[in-house]
């Protein structure tokens, strides 16, 4: 039915991941608020830049979902799938829990495939060193790029199936 | 018992014809395993260090040798200010900084205690406290050789005591992060299959309608679930093979039982087929019983000792992981595979895993009944 609405594709996933993406982002503040209420956790850096970079990475985390959805036929498989290649690795790959520096040359690089991993980055370098963008654009230029091949690439697959 | 053995066959066809998600189960019993043993550890290797020597003399550059020479530490940067040691801590290209005060040597001879400053980068309090035992043992060991140079210097030859520690470590004797690892990637992978494929499966059902079908035939209400688990359980059951092919592989010793070990393996899967019914009867499709999934999956997960372990919890964590089977099945595993015990001393822990396990799959069957059936 959506193959024939006049909606075109990129308009269609971008309506998709707007409310998942304000969810997420919600969730995200909430997070942050009991962070720093309960846990006292410190906060050095600038609430603006963190705001904004967790902008960005929701947007990507989303857009994951939209392109393992183009990829699977069921969705129970599309959920298994982002299971493996998105929740676990970005608990186990990121740097959350097992230092990056410890492991392997090729998975220290496997681990660039993982959004959480530049993000991880980012919000340790706001909240406990204090570190601006002069420090960070690095990281946050990967994720720029990331949340652009991706949302590129569900476009290009979703027309492929109108096709 | 033939229209249940037709149910069964039903289920083992529809199982069987989503072939990528066969794939994706096979992967998490294997590939996952073996990626995850190859590159994750706890253990913290390759620090790099920022140098800041005011002094470049023999001895501090015999200091900073001390670090290199040992594996923990990969990179060192010799810098030329403390900005310089800031900026690599900040950009987190340096986990470690060593400023070494141009008076070190004078000190050192004068016989007196001479400081050196070590800046530490807690961002990762796990690094940055493994970092600092290193080092304290460097400088320990540092220390212990001036002071025996000097004793010497002034004529002195008597031997200095010492306590030596001759440790035995059991178990595990090379103390290898990879052994522990293997066998809790293990014991996820049969535990996130059990919860996730029998939610789905039931959920699926109740999704495109087909359980009103399946209502008006003669099979019992019962016979329909039974049968439904029957694919998860031989699928959970059968992976294990090349799973501990795996584990044999890494070298993970397999001092005891493997009967037990099926068993035990077999009394969890059950456990987490009653948490996926538990789940099911939550979800209305497929999209909830995923997030429900992830809900209850995370918690389980990580009060079960597999990746944080359990004595470094808060007590009353400590207690709420009491109540996780998948806490039960990591011990016993650990106790066949690396100590060898058998039944008289994990039968305790069966008779936990058991209990908990039966009641979690008839409490959530009772409240499958009454919730999807009604």
């Amino acid at each position: 039915m959506i193959y024939v609405s006049p909606v075109n594709s990129p308009t269609f996933i971008l309506g998709k991941i707007i409310p998942y993406g304000a969810i997420a982002y919600l969730e995200m503040l909430l997070i942050l608020t009991v962070g720093t209420l309960w846990f006292h956790i410190p906060f050095q850096g600038s609430l603006l830049l963190l705001l904004a970079t967790s902008l960005l990475y929701v947007l990507v985390t989303v857009g994951i979902g939209v392109f393992v959805s183009t990829i699977t036929r069921t969705q129970l498989a599309a959920m298994l799938l982002s299971l493996l290649i998105t929740l676990m690795p970005s608990f186990l790959f990121s740097g959350f829990l097992f230092p990056i520096a410890s492991m392997p040359y090729m998975f220290q690089l496997y681990t660039y495939f993982f959004p959480a991993r530049y993000f991880n980055d980012i919000s340790r370098d706001i909240f406990l060193k204090g570190l601006g963008l002069e420090y960070l654009w690095g990281n946050v230029a990967l994720l720029l790029v990331y949340t652009l091949i991706l949302f590129a690439l569900a476009s290009l697959r979703f027309k492929k199936k109108v096709a | 018992m033939t229209r249940m053995l037709a149910c069964i066959r039903k289920e083992y066809l529809q199982f069987s014809r989503d072939w990528m998600l066969l794939l994706l189960i096979f992967f998490l019993y294997t590939a996952e395993i073996i990626m995850c043993t190859y590159a994750l550890s706890f253990e913290v290797r390759n620090l790099h260090l920022a140098v800041y020597d005011q002094e470049r003399t023999q001895l501090s550059q015999k200091l900073v040798e001390r670090f290199t020479a040992t594996e923990y530490f990969g990179k060192v940067f010799l810098v030329d200010g403390p900005r310089e040691i800031d900026a690599l801590l900040d950009a987190g290209r340096a986990d470690l900084g060593l400023v070494i005060p141009p008076n070190f040597s004078d000190q050192v001879g004068k016989g007196r205690a001479a400081e050196v400053q070590l800046i530490l980068s807690g961002v990762n309090s796990n690094t940055a406290n493994a970092a600092r035992g290193y080092a304290g043992a460097i400088f320990a060991g540092f220390s212990h050789e001036l002071m025996v140079q000097s004793l010497q210097q002034r004529g002195i030859r008597a031997k200095l005591p010492e306590v030596e520690p001759r440790m035995l470590i059991w178990y595990n004797p090379e103390l290898k992060f990879r052994y522990f690892m293997v066998i809790s990637m293990i014991v996820l992978a049969g535990f996130m299959v059990g919860v996730i494929n029998t939610a789905a499966s039931l959920v699926r059902e109740k999704e495109t309608g087909t359980i009103e079908q399946l209502m008006v035939t003669p099979l019992r209400r019962h016979e329909i679930v039974l049968a439904k688990l029957m694919p998860t359980l031989s699928i959970g059951l059968v992976l294990l093979f090349p799973s501990l092919l795996i584990a044999r592989w890494f070298g993970v010793p397999m001092e005891g039982s493997i009967t037990l070990f099926f068993l035990a393996s077999a009394v969890t899967l059950i456990a987490s087929m009653g948490i996926g019914i538990f789940v099911s009867t939550f979800a209305r499709n497929l999209q909830q019983a995923l997030l429900v999934s992830f809900f209850v999956l995370f918690p389980v997960m990580f009060l079960s000792g597999t990746i944080v372990p359990v004595e470094s919890m808060p007590q009353f964590l400590q207690y709420l992981s009491l109540l996780s089977p998948v806490r039960y099945y990591m011990e016993i595993s650990l106790g066949i595979f690396l100590k060898g015990v058998g039944w008289d001393i994990l039968w305790p822990k069966f008779a936990m895993l058991f209990l908990f396990g039966t009641i979690l799959f008839f409490w959530s069957l009772v409240r499958l009944r009454r919730r999807m059936y009604g």
